[in-house]
């Protein structure tokens, strides 16, 4: 069982990181403070369910990206993202800040996922790591990850179906899920 | 690390070498590119110096410090929560037990009362018979309905046949109504305790289901004492299976009275006198609705007492078919006169003669019959509405004269039904509903006597009935309420 002392230190060795994986999705210094210290509070709560397997940073960062997510999606809610969002496939011009257009594109084609899903495909969309890589990280298998990728794939061609203008990201996503046998 | 050296190194990877999380492989991959690529080594730079300042404006002491003072603010708030929205749940278990208790004693007295209606020859009647006692026992006297102790009556220039200590007529205390618990007091005094006698000879009789809105209590039948008049009365009101359901039974000239809430599902048993006792029967006076719902007829002073007759052994039970057609034969089933006839025969002695002397004990039990499906009003209550067809369903384990009134609040009766019956016989007696016009509560009553009876000398239109009966006994349309009588020894 985790003790307060070391949570500590898994603060000190990771809050950094942390806070920038957060504000990396956010993009909000103040929010990505605040999901930091519930990533951890989070950690604390559910620390009978890390058994070591991997990596504590992997554990917290999957945390944080939940977090971070949830986060888009309640601005989702609340009109904001969904107006820019909108307001970019009105004009079909792409936005400047790329990463707020792949933040806004996977709030919306996320939806519905589960959240190791969601964590996989941010780490494959968003961070840019390879599915190696991605596996290294979670401690799951290549196989494993492969799946989820398809799974996530589906999904947002489905959300295509659904919603034509879906965006980059879906299209991109679609895309993938035809070339697949 | 399986990264391939011509893209750049993710970031994540990054902070994860920062934190001296990767493993030793990945690392000195990353420490060779960093020597190798300036690019990276600047990228290193700056989040190592980002850490730096991170950590200078988060330092991790108070950010713990935070950690801790949240977790324990939001798991107070997290028990204030659930304390202050589960606070009912330790009500659901004091209540679930409360409404199986309740349930269980609503079973208890039906099933008692149903035991307390027995059929001709019922081979439990002698328990029954007790029941009956115990209902009259339990029933309710309001203390002005009853003859003080110290104003004792005695029949009046009546010849005494029985017993003198049985023809004194006592009062009995009259004690303050209890609640949730049926008085077991007459369960197991037998049946044929001479205690009885008055009852069954001297005195009025009377079965009364009623539906009173909160009186609870039947109504006693008022029936001339010494007349050999054996009385049974049905008050109902209201709709069945809502409101205050009561059935009670007078004895002695005094009422008796169970009632029911089928809302609450609350038993109240109010007590009475001892059914043994005589009472002075005297004209209820006017009151309010709460105490005419309680309120007992009683019979004038008993003119005659005879001893009480062993009770015969008992027959075997002949029970009402379920389905039986509307309009009911004139003559007797069969079986059943001979089954009550057999009885008679079995009683030899002056026992059994005695016991063919005594006027039978009536027994009430109401049937409600709709759309072909038969259910028991558990409480003794029905409803019928105008034009419905109503059966008075009356069997006699001795021959008696039968007198089948209603009467309503105002004081006015109406005799539906008259006639001889003998002993064994069964008759389904059609009544026209409501029997009398106008409004206000009505009654049915049955009455059973040696010798014929007149409606005015047993239920005189000076006696006031109780007002609380909202309603009368109703029945939904195409359905006929039975208010069977069965008489025993």
């Amino acid at each position: 069982m985790i003790e307060r002392a070391e949570v500590e230190q898994l603060y000190a060795r990771y809050a950094h990181a942390l806070f920038r994986r957060c504000r990396q999705l956010v993009a909000s210094e103040a929010d990505a403070q605040e999901l930091v210290q519930e990533t951890f509070l989070q950690f604390w709560r559910g620390r009978e369910r890390f058994r070591g397997d991997s990596s504590p940073f992997t554990f917290l960062y999957r945390i944080a990206t939940n977090l971070s997510i949830d986060k888009l999606r309640r601005r989702t809610t609340a009109g904001s993202q969904v107006e820019l969002l909108e307001t970019e496939m009105a004009s079909g011009q792409p936005r400047q800040d790329a990463r707020l257009t792949a933040m806004s594109e996977l709030v919306w084609l996320t939806e519905g996922l589960d959240d190791e899903t969601l964590t996989i495909a941010v780490m494959l969309h968003v961070d840019g790591l390879t599915q190696e890589e991605i596996a290294a990280s979670l401690g799951l298998s290549r196989r494993t990850i492969g799946k989820r990728v398809h799974k996530f794939e589906e999904h947002v061609a489905a959300r295509r179906v659904a919603h034509p203008s879906g965006g980059a990201a879906g299209e991109r996503a679609a895309a993938a899920a035809e070339d697949r046998p | 690390m399986t990264s391939s050296s011509k893209r750049p190194v993710p970031e994540v990877m990054l902070l994860r070498y920062l934190a001296g999380d990767l493993p030793a492989a990945e690392r000195a991959q990353i420490d060779a590119e960093r020597r190798d690529s300036p690019e990276l080594a600047a990228r290193i730079a700056e989040l190592e110096r980002e850490q730096a300042a991170y950590f200078s404006t988060h330092p991790p002491d108070a950010a713990a410090h935070r950690l801790w003072t949240q977790l324990s603010v939001e798991d107070s708030k997290a028990i204030a929560r659930r304390s202050t929205t589960r606070w009912w749940r330790w009500f659901l278990l004091p209540s679930a037990a409360t409404a199986a208790a309740v349930l269980f004693a609503v079973f208890v007295v039906q099933e008692s009362h149903e035991r307390a209606t027995p059929t001709l020859g019922d081979s439990e009647s002698p328990r029954s018979d007790v029941e009956l006692a115990e209902a009259a026992q339990a029933a309710p006297a309001a203390p002005e309905q009853v003859a003080p102790a110290s104003e004792p009556t005695r029949a009046p220039a009546e010849p005494v046949t029985g017993p003198a200590d049985e023809s004194k007529t006592h009062a009995a205390p009259s004690k303050p109504a209890a609640t949730g618990a049926v008085t077991r007091a007459a369960r197991k005094r037998p049946a044929t305790d001479k205690q009885d006698a008055p009852t069954a000879l001297g005195g009025a009789e009377g079965l009364a289901f009623g539906d009173g809105g909160g009186g609870g209590g039947g109504v006693g039948v008022a029936a001339p004492r010494g007349s050999g008049v054996t009385g049974t009365g049905m008050g109902g009101g209201g709709l069945a299976g809502k409101g205050t359901q009561g059935f009670g039974r007078g004895a002695t000239g005094t009422g008796a009275g169970v009632s029911r809430s089928g809302a609450a599902k609350k038993e109240r048993v109010v007590e009475r006198e001892e059914p043994s006792r005589d009472v002075e029967s005297r004209p209820a006076p006017d009151a309010g609705p709460a105490e005419d719902a309680r309120r007992v007829y009683a019979a004038p002073p008993p003119v005659a007492v005879v001893p009480q007759a062993p009770a015969p052994k008992p027959a075997p039970k002949v029970a009402l078919p379920a389905n039986e057609p509307m309009v009911a034969p004139e003559s007797a089933a069969p079986h059943e006169a001979k089954s009550a006839a057999s009885l008679a025969d079995d009683a030899d002695g002056a026992a059994g003669e005695l016991a063919r002397r005594a006027p039978p004990r009536p027994h009430a039990e109401l049937v409600l019959r709709s759309g072909g499906e038969v259910r028991r009003s558990r409480a003794g209550t029905a409803s019928a509405g105008a034009g419905d067809r109503v059966f008075v369903i009356a069997e006699l384990s001795r021959d008696a004269y039968v007198l089948v009134v209603a009467a309503r609040a105002a004081g006015t009766v109406q005799t539906l039904w008259r006639g001889r019956m003998t002993a064994g016989e069964r008759r389904e007696i059609p009544v026209t509903w409501p029997p009398t016009g106008g409004q206000g509560p009505l009654y049915l009553f049955v009455i059973a006597s040696d010798e014929p009876l007149d409606a005015a000398g047993v239920l005189p239109e000076s006696t006031p009935l109780p007002a609380s009966y909202a309603g009368a006994i109703r029945a939904e349309a195409g359905s006929f309420v039975r208010l069977r009588v069965t008489a025993r020894p």
